[in-house]
């Protein structure tokens, strides 16, 4: 799929310098502590309503501002949620409350937020989901703690799982990688895909991953599997963002078929 | 053909804000930094990069990853934040800034000291080219998602970041002088 080779990261290139090689590998894994994810998503809470609320100077794009009010009152809660649990296994939620209690502003748009949307979803296929998962029927409405809970337990069995395997450390690096072997290695681009679903079945990615899924399944040829999945993915979400690229790789398929 | 009895109605989440509000806040402030955003305005570029994503999080489309789209918007900000201050220079000077924790078992002061290091080498990179090492190199984007990132055509990325990687190995050999003939 490539037009050319990526050339090898400097940061495994032989010729490169150790020290700056050393740099690179660390510059790799700089991230947030959740400390400051909470604070920048806070921040960003707080410059989102106060822009809506006073005249409401940004009436455009009142359907989206509403919408992302609402969804981050969410993202306060579960943020901050996932955040003392990462810190004490003991905490709950209610500490978390207090940030959204902050806020200067009345109170958000609530009716509008979309509360997740998860529907009938999910894949029935091969080793992509773990048949603990299978066990929730359906899930709760606005309430994302629910879901925040078991990313937390995703959490944790990813500490355990990542020490005994090569795999990406996180749910980003998981899908990167996915992404990456898409080109030539659709297998492991499937595998790392239901890897991500078994370490993060409600990881912040879960709907690339899908995609993701969807297309190694295309790539390798089957196409029954593939077209279950997407079907599956696509009624429980009609709207999503992937919608388009998902319906791509049906497309190959059908492609496919015609010239056998 | 659909099949919605035994579904894990958990295993698929919609990009929602919170997803993306989370999702970004990892990995923003750190790669605005390594685009040249100083210090003193990081917190501001990182929430601006957060804010214009939740706000166009309808226009997403999905035709490249979700960190990908974000981090076309990081470089954005960065561009804009940068000539705000070019004006500043005195806020240029702090480059890699002291970091507000430090990462693992590394201590605070080697943190500071490697990114002090490498931000030099940045440095010395024009804007187009910082960017496609920095996605390339550090975020370790595929060179086609660098493409997305930035807005240009494939060959452009590639060669942007060919130029980059000769310029920040040539610094390397500048900023450690003589190194192994010494």
């Amino acid at each position: 799929m490539r037009d050319m080779e990526d050339p090898p990261r400097l940061f495994e290139a032989e010729e490169a310098p150790a020290e700056l090689r050393a740099w690179l590998s660390r510059a790799q894994q700089d991230v947030s502590s959740p400390a400051e994810v909470e604070q920048l998503v806070r921040s960003a809470e707080n410059h989102l309503l106060a822009a809506a609320v006073p005249g409401f100077r940004h009436a455009r794009g009142n359907r989206a501002t509403a919408k992302v009010l609402a969804g981050l009152l969410v993202v306060g809660v579960g943020l901050g949620g996932w955040y003392l649990a990462s810190r004490s296994p003991s905490s709950g939620p209610t500490s978390t409350e207090l940030s959204l209690a902050r806020p200067q502003v009345p109170s958000a748009p609530a009716p509008i937020a979309e509360p997740a949307p998860v529907a009938p979803a999910a894949t029935s296929d091969e080793h992509a989901l773990s048949p603990t998962m299978a066990k929730a029927p359906h899930v709760a409405h606005s309430h994302n703690l629910e879901r925040d809970t078991v990313h937390r337990t995703s959490i944790a069995t990813q500490t355990h799982a990542d020490s005994a395997e090569r795999a990406p450390t996180d749910e980003f690096a998981l899908l990167r990688a996915a992404r990456q072997a898409m080109g030539d290695r659709p297998e492991r681009a499937l595998a790392l895909a239901g890897e991500h679903a078994r370490l993060f079945p409600a990881g912040m990615l879960s709907q690339e991953r899908e995609a993701i899924a969807v297309e190694a399944l295309v790539k390798l040829g089957r196409a029954s599997q593939a077209q279950t999945r997407a079907h599956i993915f696509l009624a429980a979400h009609p709207d999503s963002p992937y919608k388009s690229r998902i319906e791509a790789a049906l497309m190959r398929i059908s492609g496919a078929q015609r010239s056998p | 053909m659909l099949v919605p009895a035994a579904t894990t109605s958990e295993s698929v989440t919609p990009a929602t804000p919170r997803s993306v509000a989370e999702l970004g806040a990892r990995f923003v402030p750190q790669t605005l930094r390594y685009l040249g955003v100083p210090e003193q305005t990081l917190r501001d570029a990182a929430q601006d990069v957060l804010v214009v994503a939740l706000r166009r999080l309808d226009d997403f489309e999905g035709r490249s990853a979700l960190t990908t789209w974000i981090y076309g918007i990081c470089v954005r900000v960065a561009h804009d934040y940068r000539r705000k201050n070019q004006s500043n220079r005195e806020l240029l000077v702090e480059r890699m800034p002291e970091m507000t924790s430090p990462a693992h078992q590394e201590t605070a002061l080697e943190q500071a000291e490697w990114r002090r290091h490498l931000g030099a080498l940045l440095d010395d990179l024009d804007e187009n080219q910082r960017a496609a090492f920095v996605l390339y190199e550090i975020r370790q984007l595929s060179m086609k998602e660098v493409a997305e990132a930035l807005g240009c055509p494939l060959q452009t990325a590639y060669f942007r970041h060919k130029s980059a990687r000769e310029r920040v190995l040539a610094a390397f050999k500048r900023h450690t002088g003589e190194g192994e003939d010494a």
